[in-house]
């Protein structure tokens, strides 16, 4: 692009945080995170993608204009979503002249300051480039003292916590910007394995998700749809949980098993006290035997300890002991109202709370055993054929790829 | 092709309804308030529509003002009677009242301090005259609004039974009713129901959405809802629109007309689902009043959850609901069955049926042989 005076580029900076701490493996993280912003956004248009030490540096080829402030916006909320990425930054680089930069910082001002509303500042700028003529604390100076001209009664200087910090920095160009929008942070998704998400509808699991993807998990889903005790409805929320979920996750395949007659085989058979925590011994075997097929080495659901009753430790012993493979309880610790906040933040919350019921909410026991032993769970089950179960669950199981949701 | 058993929540545009709106949005495009011949053909044809529904709900023509619907109608009866004279008084109304009077007086409760009591209801769904009449004899309110029949159970009002009370304990005391679920289907005389005001909407009655009426007492001031152009004599401004007002005339008189023999057909129905009901030995219980308007059944059936019966019966193109179209997205919560003092598992196990003209006695043992198969598969005692 041309200014009055010199040429400038937009284009995004991106901070890396704990993956530049990682040793050899390093490279590794780093094109796994890149491959992941090129995926996430594939349908905004084309960019190059450069690294360069703790950073990577985003540009829109020839037909991606990021001076479309829609398309940067975009850009940079979907970046602010994926895993690895600390903080983003829209940025300038220009040429490393004096003049120039003078130019373009003034103008970079006027677009902030359109509003007229009174705003306080200060300049950080690092110089790496000792070719340059001024030194940073000249630098910072002169454009401080260049703009305090330009808005006599706008702008005043401002040291500690100053309305806008401009930044500059001078290398072999000059890179210049101001905002910094935080990221998602952990790991890159793909890092750390596959996870078979246990994805019911509610607040808690969407949110048990997010923190597994953040340490780099793939994520399955698995809902256990249960016609007609649940609603269409149901399925098309969880869908859409796996569609926000998706916005940090990426891609999530969700496995739909059709529950109802399994579901009706636990309400005949199983006493009545028993049949929150032996529906949930079913579901987790069902999710291991799924959780073969996909490669997913861990199972991922949102209990928290004591929040209900088939969430007490001994009911949580009797559901792991059908697990054949970790199972991962993110929230295990969390107060509820830590979980919805956390769903606020990550925008799943409104759609969990759309009251469609779930499986877990219409089959629930009067008078659950809160404190099971393993020999109720035997008991409970003896009358089950456990094999012919999980067989025909495997055959009623459908698979819906779910792409992350857009324009939220 | 579906079997459409929901008929309360709304219903389809009549076929003579359609023909008859879609010529005259075509030939009849004109503002009734233009001066010119198209205008006074458009001011004619609104005055036709007048005469129609005034015959037909035995009004005035000059009482009769065109709305966009029951809820519009029933805002501005409300409001325009609190907006106007001095604050304070008494509203009078029921537990048993459909959300659009509900909502606008607890609005008019918080927003402008009135007064708002509700009777109770009486085990079968209607009100209960005695309390009634012991806060008549008490305090003689400003406004009584009840409705003629519960869009919920199909539990009756006797409204012209409540007249003579007013008469005896508050003359003074406006009388609105929300006559959605009575008009057309049951027999109404708004002159002789002893109403200062009405409320009629178009798309129960196959009229198109969008239409509705507000009947009320000519020299009964209101203070109008939609301020502008001071149309229809200043109550109710806004261009009118004429093919609507004609499709609701029409509809209204098509229902009026075979009044008869379409509550005769409907009630046929309604015991015969009863009985088939009865002969599959499914365990059952009648919500619904049995002197209720047979257009609208609730009806729990044990062990069974609504929602569950209603999705499972939505799968086979059978539509039924648990409860009022604006109130069924909370599962198990129903504020009129509740009032009747209903138990939760009940209520939670209540659907509502609608019959209709439309619908044959073989849908009807298919809608009891579809609901047997399913409570036999799903129940859970």
């Amino acid at each position: 692009m041309t200014g009055e005076k010199g040429n400038f580029e937009r284009l995004i900076l991106v901070r890396l945080g704990e993956i530049t701490l990682k040793g050899l493996n390093r490279g590794r993280f780093v094109a796994r995170l890149i491959s992941n912003m090129r995926w996430r956004l594939s349908d905004l248009g084309e960019f190059t993608i450069e690294q360069s030490h703790s950073r990577i540096w985003l540009r829109g080829k020839e037909n991606t204009n990021l001076s479309d402030d829609a398309l940067l916006s975009e850009v940079i909320d979907r970046l602010s979503r994926i895993f690895g990425i600390v903080s983003v930054s829209p940025a300038i680089e220009l040429e490393a002249d004096w003049e120039v930069l003078q130019a373009v910082v003034s103008g970079y001002a006027k677009g902030l300051l359109e509003d007229g509303e009174a705003r306080t500042f200060k300049f950080e700028t690092r110089r790496v480039n000792k070719d340059f003529p001024l030194d940073s604390y000249e630098t910072s100076s002169a454009l401080g003292a260049l703009l305090l001209e330009e808005y006599p009664h706008q702008l005043t200087v401002k040291m500690l916590d100053p309305d806008f910090i401009f930044f500059v920095e001078i290398r072999d160009k000059i890179y210049l910007y101001h905002d910094i929008k935080e990221g998602a942070k952990g790991l890159p998704v793909g890092m750390s394995g596959r996870g078979m998400l246990l994805l019911s509808g509610g607040i808690d699991s969407p949110v048990a998700g997010y923190m597994m993807a953040s340490r780099g998990m793939i994520l399955d889903a698995i809902y256990f749809h249960t016609f007609p005790y649940t609603s269409p409805q149901a399925l098309s929320k969880v869908e859409e949980l796996a569609a926000l979920l998706g916005r940090y996750a990426g891609r999530i395949n969700l496995y739909v098993v059709d529950f109802t007659d399994i579901q009706l085989e636990l309400n005949k058979y199983c006493p009545e006290d028993m049949l929150t925590v032996i529906m949930r011994r079913v579901m987790t075997r069902i999710a291991c035997q799924l959780a073969d097929e996909t490669g997913a080495k861990a199972l991922i659901n949102g209990e928290s300890l004591g929040q209900v009753a088939s969430q007490t430790l001994e009911a949580i012993v009797l559901t792991d002991a059908v697990a054949d493979r970790p199972v991962f309880r993110p929230l295990i610790g969390m107060d509820k109202n830590d979980t919805i906040a956390f769903a606020r933040k990550i925008g799943t919350f409104e759609t969990s709370i759309l009251p469609y019921d779930d499986c877990c909410t219409v089959f629930v026991s009067k008078h659950p055993k809160t404190h099971p032993l393993p020999q109720d769970a035997v008991f409970a089950e003896k009358e089950f054929d456990m094999d012919a179960i999980l067989k025909s669950a495997g055959s009623k199981i459908e698979k819906r790829e779910i792409l992350p949701k857009k324009g939220v | 092709m579906h079997y459409d058993f929901d008929t309360t929540a709304t219903s389809p545009v009549l076929p003579e309804v359609l023909a008859s709106y879609a010529r005259h949005l075509e030939e009849d495009g004109n503002n009734p308030a233009s001066m010119h011949g198209g205008g006074i053909r458009a001011l004619d044809l609104l005055g036709q529509a007048k005469t129609s529904i005034a015959k037909d709900l035995d009004c005035a023509p000059d009482e009769i003002y065109f709305t966009s619907g029951g809820t519009e109608s029933i805002n501005h009866a409300l409001k325009g009677v609190a907006w106007g004279g001095k604050r304070g008084g008494l509203f009078v109304t029921s537990t048993g009242e459909h959300d659009a009077v509900r909502a606008t007086l607890s609005f008019l409760k918080e927003q402008w301090d009135q007064d708002v009591r509700a009777l109770p209801l009486l085990k079968t769904g209607s009100v209960d005259m005695e309390a009634l009449e012991t806060l008549l004899s008490a305090e003689a309110p400003r406004l009584l609004s009840i409705m003629g029949v519960s869009n919920e159970t199909g539990a009756i009002n006797d409204l012209k039974a409540i007249q003579p009370l007013l008469k005896k304990y508050a003359p003074r005391c406006l009388f609105h009713s929300d006559i959605v679920q009575a008009a057309g289907k049951l027999p109404l005389s708004f002159k002789q129901s002893g109403l200062d005001m009405a409320s009629v909407s178009g798309h129960k009655l196959g009229a198109p959405k969008g239409t509705g009426l507000l009947i009320k007492k000519k020299n009964l001031r209101l203070v109008p809802l939609l301020h502008g152009g001071g149309q229809q004599d200043g109550v109710r401004s806004g261009t009118v629109d004429v093919p609507g007002a004609l499709a609701i005339a029409l509809a209204i008189r098509l229902h009026v007309e075979r009044l008869d023999e379409n509550l005769a057909h409907v009630t046929a129905l309604k015991n015969l689902f009863l009985k088939a009901i009865h002969e599959h030995g499914l365990p059952h219980e009648c919500l619904s009043p049995e002197d209720a308007s047979p257009y609208v059944l609730s009806i729990a059936f044990l062990g069974l959850r609504g929602e569950t019966l209603m999705h499972a019966l939505s799968a086979e193109s059978i539509y039924i609901s648990t409860g009022a179209a604006c109130g069924s997205r909370h599962a198990g919560e129903n504020h009129v069955l509740a009032a009747m003092g209903i138990e939760k598992p009940l209520i939670e196990s209540a659907v509502r049926i609608s019959f209709s003209s439309a619908r044959s006695e073989q849908d009807v043992l298919w809608l009891a042989d579809t609901i047997n198969r399913i409570y036999r598969r799903y129940a859970t005692g």
